[in-house]
């Protein structure tokens, strides 16, 4: 340690030459520019204009989607049957209760009004422990088969979380869309404007289907007979979603109707809008997928910005292009990643069915993307310009001020020299002793300035160039310890006012 | 030295035009604004088909995307953010923009949550809207909640269901303009109907501050409740007497839900409601009666003024940067210019906030409109500004939870006693 202190203190005490000083910085100022540049090139890539960025956001967001998705669906997909287990079952024991068979529903508002009582407390529970934005239960009945359309009503209950993104969905309120008005005024649950007492499924087949394939699938678990739906508005309701069907299933076979949650589209935007400040048009679809599209009108989107019902409808399905990730609809084109996924197990009757899941953003925006990425390897080069435009400014002034401060010398010797004896100067005689240090040939040089000849004169006498000569006044200023000519002839002069001393 | 300093300058000064070139080149920053609001069921249509006209065109071209994260109910609404004011776990995050009424407003100004849209707007600006609408959002030396549209409380009636009534009893329609005739046809419709309600009120508490009002009196007195006074008495004997009768159902929830059954027909709520009417009753067997509401103006206490209240929030800015609150300010200012605003109070029955709307283009609209309901609601609604004074209650945390337990105590107590057999009695034990 002490060694080292030694060796910085032998450091300062050496004093070093103003030319190799300012050599030593002008180095140390192009080894830092040059590292800066190196930086800049290994943060922002060799040639990268932002792509290999872009793509491997895009391979971590659909990861990550996918993942999520899987992990929601699967969940509403095990609810959905634990729910249809319970509501049937207490529908079974009801009807074994009162010994009456389900068909008797039928044209009967009190018993399916008695039911619709029971099973609602089933469905409030999985509303109030889900994230989801709805539960239903609808019965393979009607009350009334004497109204218009009779053969296209269902009754049953759909109750909606109005706040399905709410992170306490235990103060979420809900609302009741489709039921008997009693029993959402006994359960104080309020109607929504569009509240009707029965489903009108006309043109809406969703649970007619599930019910007729889990009649031709009575050996299939529940869990095999799940469907989920595609992307549907339901008859006079504001808002869209998937469906998680499950049969309501009797021990003895009857199909009683069917279940399920619904995954509105606002809270597939809530929960899976991908996370970035930096492509804020990038948006994530589950949909439905063929051998060369991607059905974006049956499928749910997320995103953060331009992403409603509209685009949809403008970009109802994409066609995979294949080659760089890209998809195009019409004369739109986007970039992108897509998975194919399954949202069945096998042995299931819909397991044929794919969907995918797709992250993806406008081809437009990637320019913009782009160009921004080059704005900021532009702005950090300036930083760097404006950081070694300062470096060069401070050692400027470090190194003029040297100069100046030799003027000044200069100055005050002479100033000296006039003033009092000029040869008692500490300055004049470290000078004057230097002399000797000179080779014989800066010598004869500088007898010929004594003797007030110019450089010019030099060379034409001595017969060397003016480059030799250049070169032999640098070693003179460097041994005599001045910056210049001028200083030197102020040295002479001071000489040869000494009488002869050159000499 | 001179000539290095100057030199140095130029270069500077062209690295910083090199730069500035560069940023006008690249396309605008894109400010994503989270957005709350309470606009639901058939009004959502119309909020999102505005909302996507801003993000596609001057959003675009500004660069703001406004992106909706919870559409609930305003209660709802009040609740999240009185959870942010509370600080509880698991509250959520103050939203950029929200609709919001001013008493939450005021709770969230005092926590520095919201910002001042004077901040932002110039006298001009403000200039062209309603005064009233605007002074309603001022508190605390600033203007925190903005006018988007506003509303008032009306009269519903159940025009087929009455018009049935009336032709074998001769109930007349103008009983409806006092409460005093309300009281007395409810009666009459209870024995004529086998013992079915003819009234609900949204709230009883409006019932009887504006009664109140009506009567020359206070609901409040040095921030109490003011019920031991002859107009209260009054005023809860008229429908304690009709409650005890069986003709005025006292119902925790909106009076829409009660009218959709048929179960009531006649109720008094916001004009913002009428989409929640519908134009049917759904009986308990299904069946579907295809109805015509008919809107009438707030009914007057007899001998009292002409009286009704100026309802409706505003939308709120959460405090953000100056960047992210002026693009929210570009939104609101969108939002709620002449054209948006008659284009959203045209499919929502709320009332415009502009003066050029609300003075101008919404006399000239009416008749245009589509929706009977909401022409209904309009011209009910503009012959009330003609005749009727409105007041907008006073706004504070401590008046709010007095008219809350007001509200929760009446229905409470009058539900417990709807069976009695006369109302005598009721007024000594429910002030006492």
């Amino acid at each position: 340690m002490s060694l080292v202190k030694d060796y910085l203190k032998s450091l300062q005490n050496k004093t070093i030459s103003m030319r190799n000083g300012l050599l030593f910085h002008i180095c140390l100022l192009m080894t830092l520019l040059i590292s800066g540049v190196l930086v800049i090139v290994l943060v922002f890539g060799f040639r990268s204009d932002g792509m290999s960025e872009l793509n491997t956001y895009m391979d971590n967001e659909l990861e990550n989607q996918t993942e999520d998705i899987l992990e929601s669906s699967n969940r509403m997909s095990l609810k959905s049957v634990a729910m249809a287990e319970l509501v049937a079952k207490d529908m079974e024991e009801y009807f074994s209760e009162n010994n009456i068979n389900y068909e008797e529903m039928l044209n009967n508002p009190e018993l399916v009004e008695n039911i619709l009582q029971r099973e609602i407390t089933y469905l409030l529970n999985t509303i109030d422990n889900n994230i989801c934005s709805g539960v239903f239960v609808v019965l393979d009945t009607t009350v009334n088969t004497s109204v218009d359309n009779w053969e296209n009503s269902r009754a049953g209950i759909f109750l909606k979380r109005t706040e399905p993104n709410s992170i306490s969905p235990v103060n979420a309120k809900i609302h009741y869309l489709r039921g008997p008005a009693k029993v959402a005024i006994d359960n104080k649950i309020e109607l929504l404007g569009q509240w009707k007492m029965e489903f009108d499924v006309t043109d809406q087949p969703i649970w007619n289907d599930v019910i007729k394939v889990a009649e031709s699938n009575p050996d299939k678990k529940l869990s095999k007979l799940i469907y989920v739906s595609d992307r549907i508005l339901l008859k006079d309701n504001s808002e869209s979603g998937i469906l998680f069907c499950v049969p309501l299933r009797a021990t003895n076979g009857d199909i009683y109707g069917v279940c399920g949650i619904e995954m509105s589209a606002r809270l597939f935007k809530g929960d899976f809008s991908p996370v970035t400040n930096t492509y804020s048009s990038v948006f994530t679809v589950l949909s439905p997928i063929t051998e060369d599209r991607l059905i974006l009108k049956d499928g749910l989107v997320a995103g953060n910005s331009f992403l409603t019902e509209q685009f949809i409808d403008d970009y109802a399905d994409i066609v995979i292009a294949g080659e760089g990730f890209k998809y195009r609809c019409r004369e739109k084109e986007f970039v992108g990643r897509h998975k194919v996924i399954s949202l069945y197990s096998e042995g299931s009757p819909y397991y044929n069915q794919m969907h995918a899941i797709s992250v993806m953003m406008p081809s437009e925006d990637v320019g913009n993307y782009r160009s921004n990425y080059k704005k900021y390897v532009i702005f950090a080069l300036i930083i760097l310009v404006i950081s070694g435009i300062i470096c060069a400014i401070f050692i400027s002034i470090k190194y003029l001020s040297e100069q100046d401060k030799s003027e000044n010398v200069i100055k005050s010797v002479s100033e000296v020299s006039t003033e009092s004896s000029p040869y008692k100067t500490d300055i004049f005689k470290s000078f004057i002793s230097n002399i000797e240090q000179l080779s014989p040939a800066e010598k004869s040089v500088f007898d010929l300035y004594c003797k007030g000849h110019t450089s010019k004169e030099v060379t034409e006498i001595l017969c060397i160039s003016i480059n030799t000569v250049k070169t032999h006044n640098r070693r003179i200023f460097m041994k005599l310890n001045v910056s210049n000519i001028k200083e030197l002839m102020v040295y002479i002069n001071m000489m040869n006012e000494m009488e002869g001393k050159c000499e | 030295m001179k000539k290095i300093k100057r030199g140095l300058f130029i270069l500077l000064g062209c690295l910083f035009a090199f730069t500035t070139s560069c940023d006008k080149s690249e396309k605008k920053e894109i400010i994503t604004l989270e957005m709350w609001h309470n606009y639901g069921g058939t009004m959502q249509t119309t909020m999102d088909k505005l909302i996507d006209e801003f993000n596609s065109t001057v959003g675009k071209e500004k660069g703001i995307v406004i992106n909706t994260t919870t559409i609930t109910s305003s209660s709802e609404l009040n609740e999240s953010l009185n959870m942010i004011v509370d600080g509880e776990q698991g509250a959520p995050n103050m939203p950029d923009i929200c609709t919001a009424y001013p008493k939450v407003a005021i709770l969230l100004q005092e926590q520095n949550l919201i910002a001042d849209f004077d901040d932002y707007l110039t006298d001009d600006e403000l200039d062209k809207y309603v005064d009233t609408f605007v002074e309603e959002g001022r508190f605390n030396e600033g203007l925190y909640v903005f006018p988007i549209a506003k509303s008032t409380e009306v009269l519903y009636v159940n025009q087929t269901l009455f018009d049935k009534f009336a032709a074998e009893t001769g109930a007349d329609i103008s009983s409806l303009a006092t409460f005093e005739g309300i009281e007395s046809l409810a009666k009459e419709y209870n024995k004529w109907s086998g013992g079915k309600a003819f009234y609900a009120a949204d709230s009883w508490f409006n019932v009887a501050q504006v009664g109140m009002k009506q009567l020359g009196n206070n609901i409040f007195k040095e921030e109490e409740l003011n019920l031991n006074s002859e107009e209260y008495e009054y005023i809860f004997d008229t429908f304690a007497n009709a409650v005890v009768d069986g003709g005025v159902v006292i119902y925790d929830g909106f009076a829409s839900d009660l009218s959709k059954t048929g179960d009531v027909i006649c109720s008094s709520g916001s004009s913002a409601g009428i989409l929640f009417y519908g134009d049917t009753v759904t009986y308990p067997d299904n069946t579907v009666e295809e109805v015509e509401y008919n809107i009438l103006p707030y009914p007057v206490f007899e001998d009292g003024d002409k009286v009704a209240l100026q309802r409706g929030g505003g939308l709120i800015i959460g405090k953000s940067n100056s960047k992210k609150e002026a693009a929210a300010v570009e939104f609101v200012k969108w939002l709620t210019d002449t054209k948006q605003n008659m284009e959203f109070i045209s499919s929502t029955g709320y009332l415009p906030v502009t003066k050029q709307a609300f003075e101008v283009e919404l006399p000239k609209t009416i008749d245009t409109l589509e929706d009977e309901r909401i022409k209904k609601m309009l011209t009910a609604v503009c012959d009330m500004y003609d005749t009727y004074s409105f007041f907008t209650p006073e706004v504070s945390n401590e008046l709010e939870s007095l008219s809350d337990e007001y509200e929760e105590n009446y229905i409470k107590f009058m539900t417990e006693h709807a069976k009695d057999e006369s109302s005598e009695g009721l007024f000594e034990e429910f002030t006492k």
